[in-house]
């Protein structure tokens, strides 16, 4: 193993390496997520925004690409709004995989 | 982008139980006046009964009870801490709330002789009355809202109240879908923003794995904070008996009329009553954390029919997902005992005590400021308390509304709030809210979940003053992360305030709610008082001692300790 020696680091001191952290920018990377809230394309009508309105933490999306549904945020409550209040039962809710 | 400028003679923040009645009343209270009515999210589906209600937990029918039992039993639940006045007008009122949801269809159970069928969970008296068809109430109550003529705003949050010299203004906030800042200048302000949902982590470690909505992040508890109210009993925090992961109600209150109970792993009962209680909670922990633990919910003696009436109730509302984790794990109520286990902690007087001190108009300390539901301190108020101190506060805030002159905006209070809630778009690139938000819910659990010690709180007191540091990292690359950032800086006043709260009273009371390892006993001598906190002139978090008013309903002090005794077999070694 490579001793660490004073002088081999980038930073003179702790302190400076935790003050140096503090002033560099954030940085963000994606980590991808499987969502409780699936639609089903076929089904969901274009224009309607029905289950974008109910949810209560406002997790869904009309994808403006698709013109379709979508879970935006991983923020479901798995409580049934979208699930229920949709007019063609394009939703499914799955419990969130880290509680199912 | 321009601000929003909107004008109003009573505002109400929250629309969900409370807020939706609060604004009903007003309008009714004053037909000439501008009742708007704030929504973080769409009033139609939000708030704790977005999903309907299986069930009032604390209705006072009389025949079945009068509004002193009630009193005296949630000062026994309280260990005698309570405003008996506040108590006891939410008593009064009660059934004529229920009388009013009638009118408007909301349903509740009845016995084959029309008489309401009320059932026995409390550990004295009965108030629980069943409303298997309880669905539809948000829906109700959207259409009230709007035949009264309400005017709705969905999808904008609240982030501070505005004040005149002291007084309630309006309030700031921005649109969570557009980002846009609106500022709304109102002659009286009723916060309506339930519970402190997301203090403590989920043990799931999934951060809307919830008890409470998630959209109640103590938004109501920080703007009051804010605004210079004084908040009460947030030492007495919210910790509830849930399915284990799941996190939601089971729900003994539905299954304990039809014969359900709470056992041990050894399907030994240990406690006479399943109602919510910081002593029942005790029992509960005690009994998990023991040899005979995990504890569970017993229905499979029950007959399958009988079996059957309870999942309908519980897989169609209040919280109608339980139904499909169950079958996905394999489970059903007819087979198995159903595992439970000790919720993270909250804050909320609707389960418990932890709120903004209000008296028994509905009236906070800060002037024209009005405060009802889980986020006002009226103790166990459950889903009708908010209802009633809803109205409560839509009347007196009209009658205030009505006696004062418009407010003034202040713009230098506008300008800092803009500059600090919209801050977070600049730093698109900044600590995403839901990591922060791990982070402090996590050192909560560390550090604040009961049993407490003073050491630890002191620690955990320690890093939510440094997260108050690492927050101005905290960045939003769109509206909705805006939405998360303003509810992270909410949780962690939350956390402050339950912190300092829990190291100020140097005593045990309330059960498992506040069991201070390192002052086991209960000391009535020096701490039968309220523990209160507020924001000083200096701009400090100030804890005191508020006393305790008179009582209205006489209790002796061996009535006192009834909820003291709820263990039933003594505890296997
Ligand atoms: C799972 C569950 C089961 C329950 N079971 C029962 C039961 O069986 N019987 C019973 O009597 N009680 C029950 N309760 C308790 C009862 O539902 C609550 O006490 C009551 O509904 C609280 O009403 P509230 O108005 O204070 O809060 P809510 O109804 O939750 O309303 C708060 C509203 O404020 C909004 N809001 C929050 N922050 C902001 C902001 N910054 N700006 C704008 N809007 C905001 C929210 O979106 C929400 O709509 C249960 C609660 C839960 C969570």
């Amino acid at each position: 193993m490579k001793p660490i020696l004073a002088g081999r680091l980038k930073f003179a001191s702790e302190t400076e390496a935790a003050m140096t952290a503090r002033a560099v920018p954030n940085r963000r990377a994606t980590r991808v997520f499987d969502v409780p809230v699936v639609v089903d394309e076929e089904r969901c009508i274009t224009g309607c925004h029905i289950c974008v309105e109910s949810c209560p933490v406002d997790c869904l999306a009309i994808d403006p690409a698709s013109g379709k549904s979508h879970m935006k945020y991983d923020d479901c409550w798995y409580c049934l709004a979208c699930e229920v209040d949709c007019p063609t039962n394009a939703i499914t809710v799955k419990i969130p995989f880290l509680i199912r | 982008m321009d601000d929003i400028l909107i004008e109003t003679d009573v505002l109400v923040i929250g629309g969900g139980t409370a807020g939706t009645v609060a604004a009903i009343k007003a309008r009714e209270a004053w037909p000439d006046g501008r009742v708007l009515l704030l929504e973080k999210a769409n009033v139609k589906r939000s708030g704790a009964i977005a999903l309907g209600m299986d069930g009032v937990n604390n209705a006072v029918i009389p025949g079945h009870a009068t509004p002193e039992e009630y009193v005296k039993e949630i000062t026994m639940a309280n260990d005698g801490i309570v405003n008996q006045a506040a108590v006891l007008a939410y008593a009064r009122e009660s059934f004529g709330m229920i009388r009013e949801l009638e009118s408007w269809g909301v349903k509740f159970q009845k016995t084959a002789s029309g008489d309401y069928d009320v059932k026995k969970v409390h550990h004295k008296g009965s108030y629980v009355l069943p409303m298997p068809e309880g669905y539809d109430i948000k829906k109700i109550l959207t259409r009230v809202i709007r035949q009264r003529g309400v005017r709705v705003e969905n999808r904008v949050m609240a982030t501070r109240i505005l004040l005149d010299g002291g007084r309630a203004a309006g309030a700031l906030g921005f649109n969570v879908r557009t980002g846009a800042f609106v500022v709304i200048r109102a002659r009286a302000v009723i916060l309506a923003c339930g519970a402190c949902g997301r203090l403590g982590l989920p043990a799931s470690g999934y951060l809307m794995g919830t008890y409470e909505n998630p959209a109640n992040a103590g938004d109501g508890y920080a703007m009051a904070y804010h605004a210079g109210a004084e908040l009460t009993n947030i030492e007495c925090f919210q910790v509830n008996p849930l399915l284990k992961d799941y996190n939601g109600p089971a729900c003994a209150y539905v299954s304990g009329p039809y014969g359900g109970y709470t056992v041990n792993a050894r399907g030994h009962r240990f406690m006479l009553s399943d109602y919510w209680s910081g002593q029942m909670m005790w029992e509960f922990y005690r009994e998990l954390n023991s040899a005979n633990g995990p504890v569970f919910l017993k229905m499979d003696h029950l007959a399958p029919e009988t079996i059957g009436e309870i999942e309908q109730i519980l897989h169609t509302t209040e919280r109608p997902s339980r139904g499909r984790f169950h079958a996905g794990r394999g489970k059903s109520y007819q087979t198995d005992l159903v595992e439970m286990s000790v919720s993270e902690i909250g804050l909320c007087s609707g389960h418990s005590a932890s709120g903004v001190w209000v008296n028994e108009r509905g009236e906070t300390t800060v002037p024209g400021l009005y405060a009802a539901g889980d986020m006002a301190s009226v103790p166990h108020g459950y889903m009708l308390g908010a209802f009633t101190y809803g109205k409560i506060c839509g009347r007196n805030a009209v009658a205030y509304a009505q006696s004062v002159g418009a407010a003034a905006i202040d713009d230098g209070q506008v300008k800092a709030e803009r500059l600090r809630v919209l801050g977070p778009l600049s730093r698109a690139d900044g600590i995403p809210p839901h990591q922060f938000e791990y982070k402090l819910r996590r050192q909560v659990n560390d550090y604040l979940q009961p049993p407490k010690s003073g050491h630890r709180l002191e620690r955990g007191l320690e890093y939510f003053l440094r997260a108050r540091e690492e927050l101005a990292q905290v960045g939003a690359a769109d509206p909705h992360e805006l939405m998360r950032a303003a509810e992270v800086d909410f949780i962690r006043d939350c956390a402050e305030m339950a912190a300092r709260a829990s190291l100020f009273r140097t005593e045990s009371r309330w059960g498992l709610y506040h069991h201070r390892l390192d002052y086991p006993e209960m000391d009535d001598q020096n701490w039968f008082v309220h523990v209160n906190l507020k924001k000083n002139a200096a701009g400090e978090m100030e804890v005191f001692k508020r006393p305790v008013e008179p009582y209205v309903v006489p209790l002796d002090a061996e009535e006192l300790r009834t909820y003291h005794r709820l263990r039933i077999a003594p505890l296997a070694a």
